[in-house]
């Protein structure tokens, strides 16, 4: 189900014609099953972008397709909205029902699922988001915890049972705890065989993730590949202000002292093991 | 009202002391109902004109933020222009006819609505919300010996006037984020419309008062107690062109009335 961007460009209304256009000739292929990250500075067109992959936004210019239809057909947006979720930043702020399995069901229901079908939409998908149907199904999702609201938002999402599902910022306000839970989570839902795309400001968080990256910039793609190459151009990456994941920066800075430590350790844990080769190697370590 | 559309300058009209200038705008509203002929609604749109002239607000600017109210001008115009008959018979078409009366109180009415709005929008455009509060509690501060809360008051309407475009992006928000989810706010009756709005409003409840508690917890960790031995960066004084502009506003309603009563 690969979704296609075909020389994208959008344009806000109201902005003027002499303003950067939010996006800019934008072309990509995101393909079934993959974990695309999406990285780039406030103000770079990230949000932009992920709007248009369910249609909430139209190209100002270029076309995008899901699964080959297009979202310029007013009626197939509707199809394409089931297929792809999105999952705004902060979603548990548009909980608004008054038990959880209600506002989970919301979703399904307005797409038109039948109400036997729809109960199993919601016990699944709170079960997807390690929630346990019996136990919060029927209380008020605003007595939750700030963790369990975002789950029960997730779950809204899954449950009309996308393909993709698209995500802005998701760890973004979660304690050290529960951004370690909703890794696990992403984790999980890509394995699976969801394709997911994450916008997220933690190099750490894509690295561990993603396994490709976005990097935008000014509404332009600016690089576009495999986590590890897009990562392993560090000084490209810090010239325009991101910077690497830290054990990436730190595998490089071991190589510059002469530590032929692979630059493509993205994670503290990878970056652990390929030190310990090397070492073993040297005869340092039996 | 047309408020919290400030449109930033620098004009005379921007820098007038905001209690003569809410003042003026209210009183003016009420001298358009003073003109009862051509020449005194000539000499209601003059005064306009030259607050317009001198605002330094382009005519586009002005002209967008009359735009919601332009449709309820029009419809005074038609159904003045259709249902007074008086004078002679402009033109017949069947069961809708025209007459010069019609015609010209139609034009009356247009024009003083027209007048009406384009002050009130003025006023919004030249005054920023924070000099708008200053000014309504500089007018409510005799009232405070009676028991009115004029600086409460007034730092209610500048706050609610500082969220409108806050809560505004909020609702947009919140409206993509459950369309996402499948909501539909474009198709179906009045009823399954006004049950879409329900996913948007408790949330937009919930936004609100998370805003406001924010608010409150900031405004009380910097020591804000209400007024009492609170000073002012801005002390409102009247200048010289306050008392002018009020000259001018005098001028017209003497005008107005000698014209009224010369008319008798």
């Amino acid at each position: 189900m690969p979704v296609r961007f075909e020389q994208v460009t959008y344009i806000y209304p109201g902005s003027h014609a002499a303003d950067e256009p939010a996006l800019a000739d934008v072309t990509l292929e995101i393909a079934d099953g993959e974990f695309l990250g999406v990285i780039g500075h406030t103000g770079s067109g990230k949000s932009t972008l992920i709007q248009h992959i369910n249609g909430l936004l139209q190209p100002t210019n270029g076309r995008v397709t899901v699964d080959g239809i297009d979202l310029a057909d007013r009626s197939a947006r509707r199809e394409v909205r089931r297929r792809v979720g999105l999952v705004f930043q902060y979603p548990e702020h548009q909980l608004f029902a008054d038990t959880v399995s209600e506002d989970v069901a919301f979703g399904p229901r307005a797409l038109g699922a039948r109400a036997e079908g729809i109960e199993r939409c919601v016990i699944a998908a709170l079960e997807r988001v390690g929630l346990d149907y019996c136990e919060v199904g029927h209380r008020s999702p605003f007595e939750l915890s700030g963790g369990q609201m975002r789950r029960v938002a997730i779950a809204g999402v899954l449950a009309t049972q996308p393909t993709t599902l698209v995500m802005d910022e998701p760890m973004a306000g979660l304690d050290p705890a529960g951004r370690g839970a909703m890794r696990d989570l992403l984790r999980a839902l890509h394995q699976q065989g969801l394709t997911i795309v994450m916008v997220s400001h933690d190099m750490e968080d894509v690295a561990a993730l993603a396994d490709r990256v976005l990097v935008l910039r000014h509404g332009a793609v600016y690089a576009h590949g495999a986590t590890a190459e897009v990562f392993g151009r560090h000084a490209e990456l810090r010239e325009i202000g991101l910077g690497a994941p830290r054990p990436a920066r730190f595998a490089a800075r071991l190589a510059s002292v002469g530590l032929d430590v692979p630059g493509d350790s993205l994670t503290v844990e990878a970056l652990a093991d390929a030190i310990a080769r090397v070492c073993a190697d040297r005869g340092e370590v039996r | 009202m047309a408020l919290g559309q400030y449109h930033k300058g620098d004009s005379v009209l921007h820098r007038m002391d905001p209690r003569f200038k809410l003042v003026i705008a209210v009183v003016y509203m009420l001298v358009i109902f003073l003109a009862s002929d051509a020449v005194g609604l000539a000499l209601v749109l003059a005064f306009l004109g030259i607050a317009v002239a001198l605002s330094g607000v382009p005519a586009r600017v002005l002209l967008s933020g009359l735009r919601p109210v332009l449709a309820l001008v029009a419809f005074t115009f038609a159904v003045n222009l259709i249902f007074i008959r008086s004078g002679t018979l402009l033109l017949d078409a069947g069961p809708v006819s025209v007459t010069s009366g019609g015609l010209s109180t139609a034009l009356f009415m247009a024009t003083r609505l027209l007048a009406l709005f384009v002050a009130t929008a003025l006023l919004g455009f030249t005054t920023s919300s924070v000099d708008l509060a200053d000014g309504m509690e500089g007018l409510l501060a005799p009232l405070e010996r009676f028991g009115v809360p004029a600086h409460e008051l007034s730092m209610m309407l500048s706050i609610a006037l500082r969220f409108i475009p806050i809560l505004m992006t909020e609702k947009d928000r919140i409206m993509r984020a459950q369309s996402a989810r499948g909501a539909d706010f474009e198709t179906g009756n009045v009823v399954t419309r006004m049950r879409a709005v329900l996913p948007v409003l408790t949330p937009l409840f919930m936004s609100a008062f998370r805003h406001a508690e924010d608010l409150s917890t900031a405004m009380e960790s910097r020591c804000y107690h209400g007024k009492e031995g609170r000073t002012r960066v801005k002390v409102l004084r009247p200048e010289p062109r306050d008392w002018y502009a009020v000259g001018a506003l005098a001028l017209l309603f003497a005008a107005l009335v000698t014209l009224r009563l010369g008319g008798l």
